[in-house]
């Protein structure tokens, strides 16, 4: 029977993540590109106690479970499916959570410029893995009130020419946009590695 | 913060509890992203455990699915997903494809035929 053979080699599988602070669109995005409907991967990380706890020394662990957001898109021509991941929303665990940044392509992070701030651990983290990411600027009054320069300097981005995209994340043409701005940077960077 | 586990202390006491006192190592190769495809056609899962075959019957062929989907399907959490594809897999029943490596994921040619495509979609 073809297709049980080990053989087959199918389409290779990539992953690009979707972050961003607690209410400001991700599962949504995912599920406006996904071809399946959205699923929630479950599971369960302990994080070591920080805080009062360890003044008197002793050690407290939380355990919690995360639910991550799942979709794909299949892309026959280029060989490849592309899974992303809507990562949770409490930064503080997925801090702790190699699995998964590693492979990861690079990130969508999703700002609310009403609150701009619950976007920063996003920033900062995939800034200090070194992960490529694009911001979108989630238009949730219809009107985005700030410019993209503005929101680039208040997240104080590491690089300059990080793309930041105004965008509804309940609109496929936009979040496909913010895909297209995520090859685009990474192509141009693969480009400049190739060069050297 | 304490020492970032990669793999949580948590997750290897659940793991343990879990499969009954067994210490199966965790499949190091079967990751969220992973895809896992069956390798055995639907006339051979005759008397295998009913939750087997339902994991079977998820990915058949050609596509198969991510493991992260397999789990979400299945209603099961991540790392006990793992560890039952990972039996299968000793076993025969699936097979698995990585996601690409960095060596690849950055190689330009490629990254252009994803662009094009996800233009397209
Ligand atoms: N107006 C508007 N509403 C949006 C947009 N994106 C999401 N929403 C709404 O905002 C709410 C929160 O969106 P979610 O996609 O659940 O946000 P999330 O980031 O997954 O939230 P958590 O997982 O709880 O952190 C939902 O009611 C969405 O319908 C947008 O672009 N514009
Ligand atoms: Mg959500």
């Amino acid at each position: 029977m073809p297709g049980y053979d080990t053989s087959a080699q199918d389409v290779a599988p990539v992953k690009i993540l979707v972050a961003g602070g607690f209410g400001v669109g991700k599962t949504t995005l995912v599920e406006t590109i996904s071809e399946i409907e959205p699923l929630r991967t479950e599971e369960r990380l302990t994080a070591a106690g920080v805080g009062v706890d360890d003044l008197e020394g002793i050690e407290s662990k939380t355990v919690t479970t995360v639910a991550m957001d799942f979709g794909r898109i299949t892309l026959t021509d280029a060989g490849v499916v592309l899974y992303l991941f809507g990562t949770p929303g409490q930064e503080r665990f997925w801090f702790m959570w190699d699995d998964l940044l590693n492979g990861a392509l690079g990130a969508i992070v999703l700002v609310d410029t009403r609150r701009l701030d619950r976007s920063f651990p996003a920033v900062d983290f995939f800034e200090s893995r070194g992960l490529p990411f694009v911001v979108g600027a989630n238009c949730f009054h219809g009107e985005q009130l700030y410019s993209p320069e503005e929101i680039r300097s208040a997240l104080h981005l590491r690089n300059p020419d990080t793309p930041v995209l105004m965008l509804d994340a309940r609109t496929r043409t936009d979040v496909r946009s913010a895909l297209l701005a995520l090859l685009d940077m990474l192509i141009a960077k693969a480009a400049a590695v190739e060069r050297v | 913060m304490t020492e970032a586990p990669r793999r949580g202390g948590g997750r290897r006491t659940r793991l343990y509890a879990l499969t009954d006192g067994r210490t199966t190592a965790p499949h190091a190769s079967l990751t969220m992203d992973t895809t896992v495809t069956a390798a055995v056609p639907p006339d051979a899962y005759d008397g295998l455990p009913s939750e087997w075959q339902a994991v079977l019957s998820l990915c058949m062929p050609p596509n198969g699915r991510a493991v992260a989907e397999i789990a979400a399907r299945m209603h099961m959490r991540l790392t006990p997903t793992i560890l039952l594809l990972g039996e299968l897999e000793d076993r025969g029943l699936v097979r698995h494809r990585s996601p690409l490596e960095e060596a690849e994921t950055t190689n330009v040619h490629l990254l252009m035929r994803i662009r094009d495509n996800l233009a397209r979609i």
